[in-house]
């Protein structure tokens, strides 16, 4: 047969090249129950590859169930339908490089993956996967899209495979804190790394000390705060950074868990759009229960406060900032988010946090907490728990 | 020359949040708040009635209501059509028709589905009254256009049938908007406020602290005003927050902030002049260079039926009237949060603990005479505010029984 004769044969180029492309084996993965099945696929599937590969010089179609973004909750009908199956061939024909090397990429990393469920125990962070291969990977960006692509073809989370994103967030305990065996008191930390069963205690703790929990959005207020040891004697202060990582919210909710009752949770955040999108952030997760922390209390930093703080001077509205355009379509966006009901959020917090949104867009101002009380943190925190000094 | 208004009624507690905004029509005093109600309160109470128990609630939208206007006009057919138009937080418009005799708010669609995605931030209704020119409705975008619709009441009818002929009972009620054009803006930024005139103006206030003046007729612009006052940080911080024609639309009144004060400037419209500020005297050390009308931002201005006076409400808790020939300060209402007549009802701090004893004044409007019952009512004009101690206060003008 020759080409000429298939080209009579196909009447578009389309179809040429379907013509002209080889037939593959498909190989497919899908979604896992335990530790042990997944390395029983990953282990079957890859000698049932090299077997196509090697052997019988068959390309490979890799057919899976990965969208490339965050794992987000799918019910059993969505996954039923399999509307995100996604089909990958190597060798890629006649495509970019990009294209070519992701079906490498996939294989190899799924081949660390069988190895670190292997191992248990100790854990590695996206960015030393990355590193093990910078040539293969090219950027972190392709790994940590990848390993999502990953978790949804298995449909677990990536502490399944003993992956972990790096730490973030920074954790400081006035009074002794144990996680697990790892000690806490008078510094500040980064968020170790916890499992399913890691359990939080305060073993020092008088049932009579009112201890706080302090959340911040920012590390500028973090480190500014941990420097007044008489204020925050009986505080445990924690900052995601900016929008936290899963890992600081997941200690959150563990605190949530196994402090007491009378602990009083509160969070503070710069008072524009972001800052309160940061709030809802830590109060709840929309699928993973783990990381929900729902007694936390928006205290600030509000418009108010800072107009009320700066009161002394005599331009107090100079330190907020206009709202941009971008600000504002956020917060409008935000606003009917905080009010649709399935949100798991408690009525009172809903109702501040609606009515702080409400009053940066009608006054269209926002303001950041570095700024409060003129800027002395300590003077702020003074004077919204003056019962502690 | 001083102008005394006294108190004549009020109501705490009016919402469960802060109210934003506030209209005035014949029958009611409609306000709008963050709770997401528009309330109707009964204008012709008699002396022993309270306000709360003469009120029309509805329900809006969770999210909470920022601007209200009302479209009230008697038509050919001799009817007396009341609309309103609310914009939540969200930048939806919300539209009702207000049943007379009922006493209740019927729900209206008047915008298509095109036009109903885009985001609003504020409002008005131009009321025409000649049978020439429609009615028109006047709305601007987050992304800082100005949107103009016809606003008609009657259904459309036959293109030869002659305007100028005797009504007949053929005009069938349907309100329903026919789309005319946009003014765009020159650039992106919030259109914050906007206003109609009698004489076929729109002002459009920006939160960059420009006003464009435009022609209704054709949606060109006209005049561009900026640059007011003193500029603060970033230059923005001379944001718009009301712009008001007076009656016969020869005068702008124009609010906006300039740093932490609020300033209140004052243009005709035929030749786009500046006529200058509304200031307060200040005295001894307190003296700087700015011209100001209140001690933090002015939210609403509003103009008396002969134009001759302006009310301005501010951050600092203050309604101050204005001459507008003069340009004086003839009276200045302090508010405080005791005033409530209801003990139960006053509101001292809000949820986070902050006070509220000197309340902001978030917006203020004078009505005219006549349109509240009670002593004085119907020889005085009348001023009614909101507070965010969540609270409505009505006065009358002094004097005159």
């Amino acid at each position: 047969m020759s080409l000429r004769m298939i080209m009579g044969d196909c009447s578009s180029r389309v179809k040429l090249k379907e013509r002209l492309t080889p037939e593959s084996r498909v190989v497919e993965f899908s979604e896992v129950k335990s530790e042990e099945e997944c390395q029983r696929q990953i282990t079957n599937n890859m000698r049932f590859i090299r077997l196509a590969l090697k052997e019988h010089r068959i390309p490979i179609t890799i057919l899976f169930n990965g969208k490339a973004k965050k794992h987000t909750g799918r019910t059993q009908k969505e996954r039923m339908i399999g509307g995100n199956m996604v089909r990958w061939r190597y060798p890629e024909f006649g495509t970019n490089k990009k294209k070519c090397s992701r079906v490498p990429q996939l294989l190899h990393l799924l081949q660390i993956i069988n190895e670190r469920i292997k191992t248990r125990k100790n854990t590695t962070t996206v960015r030393d996967v990355y590193y093990g291969n910078v040539e293969l990977f090219e950027s972190q960006r392709v790994t940590e899209t990848l390993l999502h692509r990953i978790e949804n073809m298995f449909n677990v989370q990536k502490q399944f495979f003993n992956i972990v994103s790096t730490q973030k967030g920074l954790i400081y305990s006035g009074p002794q804190l144990l996680i697990d065996s790892q000690e806490i008191r008078n510094e500040c930390q980064l968020i170790p790394y916890m499992t399913k069963d890691t359990s939080i205690r305060l073993p020092d703790l008088l049932p009579e000390t009112k201890l706080k929990v302090i959340v911040l959005e920012k590390d500028a207020i973090f480190q500014q705060l941990i420097q007044c040891h008489d204020l925050i004697k009986n505080w445990i202060i924690i900052t995601g950074k900016g929008y936290p990582d899963l890992l600081s919210r997941i200690l959150l909710h563990k605190m949530d868990k196994f402090l007491p009752q009378n602990v009083e949770f509160h969070i503070f955040t710069d008072t524009d759009p972001y800052g309160i999108d940061i709030v809802t952030k830590y109060m709840c997760h929309p699928t993973l229960q783990a990381a929900r922390c729902p007694r936390l209390i928006h205290k600030g930093v509000l418009l108010n406060q800072l107009i009320r703080g700066n009161s002394t001077e005599r331009h107090s509205m100079l330190v907020l900032l206009p709202l941009s355009v971008r600000d504002a379509t956020f917060s409008m966006n935000l606003i009917c988010r905080i009010c649709d009901d399935s949100q798991n959020v408690n009525e009172k917090t809903r109702r501040s946090l609606k009515h702080e949104l409400q009053r940066q867009l009608f006054f269209q101002r926002k303001g950041e907490m570095n700024v409060a009380n003129n800027g002395d943190v300590e003077q702020y925190f003074e004077r919204m728990y003056d019962e502690v000094v | 020359m001083s102008k005394l208004f006294i108190p004549t009624t009020n109501c705490g507690k009016a919402h469960d949040s802060d109210i934003y905004d506030l209209a005035i029509t014949n029958p009611y005093t409609v306000s709008c708040s963050g709770d997401g109600y528009l309330k109707l309160w009964s204008n012709k109470l008699t002396g022993d009635q309270l306000a709360k128990d003469y009120v029309i609630e509805e329900f809006v939208t969770p999210v909470g209501l920022r601007s209200v206007a009302t479209f009230e006009s008697v038509e050919s057919n001799g009817a007396t059509i009341i609309i309103l138009s609310a914009i939540s937080f969200d930048g939806k418009i919300h539209f009702y028709q207000l049943n007379i005799k009922e006493s209740k708010l019927e729900k209206l669609s008047l915008l298509d589905a095109e036009h109903s995605k885009h985001s609003y931030w504020a409002c008005k209704w131009y009321i025409s009254s000649s049978r020439k020119h429609s009615h028109r409705f006047v709305a601007t975008t987050v992304q800082g256009a100005t949107k103009v619709w016809d606003f008609l009441v009657f259904q459309d009818v036959e293109a030869e049938a002659d305007i100028d002929g005797p009504v007949t009972d053929s005009l069938v009620y349907e309100p329903h908007f026919k789309f005319q054009g946009k003014i765009n803006s020159q650039a992106p930024g919030f259109a914050c406020a906007v206003d109609v005139s009698s004489n076929n103006l729109i002002a459009t206030g920006f939160s960059d602290g420009s006003v464009v003046v435009s022609q209704l007729s054709t949606l060109r612009p006209v005049y561009n005003f900026e640059g007011f006052g003193l500029k603060g940080i970033e230059g923005s911080s001379s944001t718009i927050r009301d712009v008001k024609f007076s009656p016969a639309g020869s005068l702008l009144a124009v609010a906006h902030d300039s740093g932490s004060y609020g300033c209140v400037s004052l243009y005709e419209t035929e030749f786009g002049e500046r006529i200058g500020n509304f200031t307060v005297p200040t005295h001894g050390n307190q003296a700087t260079v700015a011209s100001y009308a209140h001690d933090g931002w002015v939210f609403s201005v509003s103009f008396s039926s002969t134009g001759e006076y302006l009310a301005s409400a501010g951050y600092d808790g203050k309604v101050r009237i204005w001459d507008t020939k003069s340009r004086e300060r003839v009276s200045t209402l302090n508010i405080n949060a005791t005033d409530i007549e209801v003990e139960e009802d006053i509101v001292l701090e809000d949820e986070e603990g902050d006070s509220l004893e000197i309340p902001p004044v978030l917006a203020v409007s004078f009505f005219g005479k006549g349109v509240r019952s009670g002593l004085g009512g119907s020889t005085n004009e009348g001023i009614c505010c909101v507070c965010s101690d969540r609270s409505i206060r009505w006065y009358r003008e002094a004097g005159g029984i």
